[in-house]
């Protein structure tokens, strides 16, 4: 039996920027929990990899999302793969260090990549019925929307104006039968957030992304439409709805006064 | 041609000021003795007709990717070395729900109300950092806490705001971020982004007025202003109390 006849059976999957990090875990989980998934990442060679270990469970799609003029093309790819049952809008990217030091070309693609992509790709999503009566559409926002980011102001943008999409659309989303949930992850143990840390900082607080992508996907498949994961990012959520100013003070402190240069 | 200005003049550069609160800001800014430079998507024929004379006015739409880069550029035309103080006011947005809103206008709501304001911003920091107390004023939306027929436009306010907080901490000391979160105002904005008109628009705010009020917060110190309908109330019984200030 072929993989396609295989995977007619399956519930099938989206994710983007699933050939590294948090998005390579929720590729991997939801193949193993019996998802066909549909592997979006501009990283040819990861999706390559992914797809021969998985059995051809793992669809890759080789797709840049932070290349405005390729965006449309792009989408319409993804959605050709449709319908979906659920969807990971995990693809994103950072910038740290001084604001003014990043250049144009750099705060211009954090916003594509992690702002525009997602928002058009739910709009056409939603809009062709390529997510299915009763799916989960799933945002990945940041910790930074309740702590402020001094030291990455491009990504704190794109990740504050991905949570409010996701709020705003949550019912009239609901009404077309999906489900939106945005997630708020603190730091997970990837190469990704190692490169943007300051030096020296623990990892012990940083999430494994194994543990993040099974708590995700399972507050997805509860219908959760906000989750915080894990302890420690519950207890930022909490001081930072309190405390907001003196958060941010802190987050100067123990992130943007301890970087050592710019990181893009 | 470039003039020899005033040093001890405040210059103020202020984006969206063709229209609505951007033009009334700008009008109050030359009121108060300030050198002030306007920037709007209109071109120069469409400007109002009381438009101050010794005003300059660039088109420059925030849409368009090099806007950044053309406003920094006039300002050098103009001999301006330093900046005290950058007003971004341009805001577009259509009103519509969430699946019905097409690509071309989502990808231009994020363009001019964030990319645009965020570049524009970095664009001008050297200006800002040779002013002695050089100032960014961010103008937000209090719909940056999300609603279903503008999710956009919320969006790109949200992300605005949550750039401010992060700028307004990292430039502490140096430049002071400032962000103004206005409620629903009587420009014609509702109008351009297909807004019927229902019978509680009655309670949008007076433009003159709002732009007053905005005028007043921009001139103080907070960091921070969401200007709700309380707000409104309170600057109002205040202009009774200090009439010729809301004149």
């Amino acid at each position: 039996m072929s993989a396609h006849h295989a995977g007619l059976n399956r519930k099938r999957a989206l994710v983007t920027g699933a050939a590294n990090g948090l998005g390579k875990s929720l590729t991997l989980h939801l193949s193993k929990i019996g998802y066909e998934v549909v592997a979006v990442d501009f990283d040819e060679p990861g999706l390559f990899r992914l797809h021969h270990d998985s059995l051809d469970t793992i669809i890759g799609i080789p797709a840049d999302l932070g290349d405005r003029k390729q965006l449309n093309e792009n989408t319409m790819r993804i959605l050709a793969r449709g319908p979906f049952d659920i969807a990971f809008m995990v693809a994103g990217i950072s910038a740290t260090g001084r604001f003014e030091k990043i250049p144009d070309v750099t705060h211009t693609m954090v916003l594509t990549v992690n702002t525009m992509a997602p928002l058009v790709l739910a709009n056409r999503l939603v809009a062709e019925s390529a997510m299915k009566e009763g799916s989960s559409l799933v945002f990945v926002s940041s910790l930074s929307h309740v702590l402020g980011y001094p030291g990455a102001a491009s990504y704190a943008a794109s990740k504050d104006a991905v949570a409010i999409y996701a709020k705003s659309v949550r019912k009239p989303f609901r009404k077309r039968g999906v489900r939106v949930c945005c997630a708020f992850p603190g730091a997970i143990r990837t190469d990704h957030a190692e490169r943007h840390a300051p030096d020296g900082s623990n990892v012990k607080w940083r999430m494994p992304p194994s543990l993040m992508a099974e708590k995700l996907v399972s507050a997805a498949l509860k219908g959760r439409a906000v989750y915080y994961p894990g302890l420690v990012a519950k207890l930022a959520w909490l001081a930072g709805r309190t405390f907001p100013r003196w958060v941010t003070r802190k987050m100067r402190r123990l992130i943007f006064e301890k970087l050592n240069g710019e990181v893009f | 041609m470039t003039t020899k200005r005033d040093s001890k003049k405040l210059r103020v550069l202020i984006t969206g000021a063709s229209d609505g609160i951007g033009y009334r800001l700008l009008k109050l800014f030359c009121e108060d003795g300030a050198d002030v430079i306007g920037t709007g998507s209109r071109n120069h024929d469409a400007l109002p007709a009381d438009w101050p004379r010794n005003v300059k006015y660039l088109q420059a739409n925030q849409g368009k990717p090099q806007v950044a880069r053309k406003i920094s550029k006039f300002l050098n035309q103009e001999g301006w070395d330093g900046l005290d103080h950058l007003i971004l006011n341009a805001g577009a947005g259509w009103v519509t729900l969430p699946e019905a809103e097409t690509v071309d206008a989502l990808e231009e709501t994020l363009a001019v109300n964030l990319l645009s304001p965020i570049l524009i911003t970095r664009a001008l920091h050297d200006k800002l950092d040779i002013a002695t107390n050089g100032k960014v004023t961010l103008i937000g939306s209090a719909a940056r806490h999300g609603n279903q027929k503008f999710a956009s436009y919320s969006a790109s306010k949200a992300g605005l705001a949550g750039f401010g907080r992060a700028l307004e901490s990292e430039w502490r000391g140096r430049i002071a971020v400032q962000i103004i979160e206005p409620g629903a105002i009587a420009t014609d904005m509702h109008k351009r982004a297909g807004l019927s008109k229902r019978w509680f628009h009655r309670f949008f705010v007076n433009p003159d007025f709002a732009a007053a009020h905005i005028f007043a917060l921009i001139k103080g110190s907070k960091s921070v202003v969401r200007v709700g309908h309380l707000d409104w109330a309170m600057g109002f019984l205040r202009s009774l109390v200090v009439a010729e200030k809301f004149k």
